[in-house]
């Protein structure tokens, strides 16, 4: 007999817990979940928002050069297709996560919804680092078309390029500070759980 | 009877089942009714989905451990966004006596130096599952189930002996 068993019978004898009757019930039926699925829901939804109003309310001007003209276009087209398709994906994969799951499906169902805002963070930020670059080229162009100095083009190529590099490298660091904000503590024991349950696969 | 109704008496019955998840997941009795709450949330969810295809304990255990194992916990406190129900400080607790449960409190000491996934193991091994059912709860190989089984096993009696408890 394990030794274990002791206990266990004494654990399957406990019935002394506290007793919720079936009015106590009822009111919890009626409070919200706090569970991760719906956490993890409501900041996907602020930054599907935000990125979103950001594409809106960021100021066009009116464009002088076909080339960048076309740019822009062919631009705000890619970066429209990307939001519907990270909406898509993003309601596809929360349909996959129930609770009635095996553990490690369910973990694996969250942890890929964290995934694809990780994408869409990502994509963001090569958006800024293209409208960077693209704004320099284009200041770079317009400087040549109305002065046609070298010697200004160059300093403009110099002190945009520190600028685009000081910028993207500060967007990066902002990004992954958020992540470790935001995902990293919520996260934090899901990811935990999740390695435990593959480490367990991966040593048999 | 309609479905809450039905829940309800079904969950007023087998709440021990639950009860059980909170203790081996939690040290304090605040943490113990947040957990029993968010679990009872999410039973009530995925209900009508449920009803009648398999025994209620077995859904029970699924849905509490995924629960226990993946909400969000602070270390401090858990979940202190949503208040606990006032109503629910009503609770009879003339029915609940700590000391009846001094001989299980060693269990439980042990059981929290586990991590999440051993507590769910020694959950479903006080509970008397068999492996199969326990490798599909968890997704995992039964193979594997066994292997972790045992190691958990004996850790916990490890941690019991050092307690003077085996």
């Amino acid at each position: 007999m394990d030794e274990l068993d002791q206990f266990k019978k004494q654990w399957k004898e406990n019935e002394n817990f506290m007793k919720l009757n079936q009015s106590e019930i009822k009111a919890i039926l009626h409070k919200s979940s706090t569970s991760i699925v719906k956490w993890i829901f409501i900041i996907c939804c602020l930054e599907l928002l935000l990125g979103i109003t950001l594409s809106f309310v960021l100021p066009s001007e009116k464009e002088e050069f076909l080339a960048f003209e076309l740019l822009n276009w062919t631009y705000e087209i890619i970066s429209y297709i990307a939001i519907f398709y990270f909406i898509y994906i993003f309601f596809k994969l929360l349909k996959k996560i129930k609770n009635t799951n095996n553990t490690k499906s369910l973990m694996e169902a969250i942890l890929a919804v964290r995934k694809n805002a990780d994408h869409y963070i990502k994509f963001n930020l090569w958006c800024i680092n293209y409208v960077i670059i693209i704004s320099l080229l284009h200041n770079i162009v317009a400087e040549f078309y109305e002065s046609h100095s070298w010697s200004m083009v160059l300093f403009i190529l110099i002190l945009g390029s520190i600028l685009s590099f000081t910028f993207g490298y500060v967007f990066i660091k902002l990004a992954k500070g958020y992540y470790h904000l935001i995902y990293g503590k919520l996260l934090k024991k899901l990811n935990h759980n999740y390695e435990e349950l593959t480490r367990l696969e991966e040593e048999s | 009877m309609n479905l809450e109704q039905e829940f309800i008496i079904l969950l007023e019955k087998n709440q021990n089942i639950v009860h059980k998840i909170c203790k081996i997941y939690t040290d304090q009795e605040d943490m113990h009714k947040d957990l029993f709450q968010e679990i009872t949330i999410q039973l009530w969810h995925s209900y009508p989905k449920f009803r009648g295809e398999a025994k209620f304990s077995t859904w029970a255990y699924r849905i509490g451990l995924n629960t226990a194992i993946s909400l969000f916990r602070n270390k401090k406190r858990t979940l202190p966004i949503i208040p606990w129900d006032q109503n629910l400080e009503k609770i009879s607790y003339e029915e609940y006596d700590p000391e009846k449960d001094d001989q299980l409190q060693y269990l439980y000491e042990a059981i929290h130096h586990l991590n999440d996934i051993e507590k769910a193991l020694i959950y479903l091994y006080l509970e008397d599952r068999d492996y199969t059912e326990i490798a599909e709860t968890l997704g995992i190989s039964e193979v594997n189930a066994r292997v972790k089984m045992n190691r958990t096993k004996t850790k916990l009696k490890e941690i019991l002996k050092k307690k003077g408890a085996l």
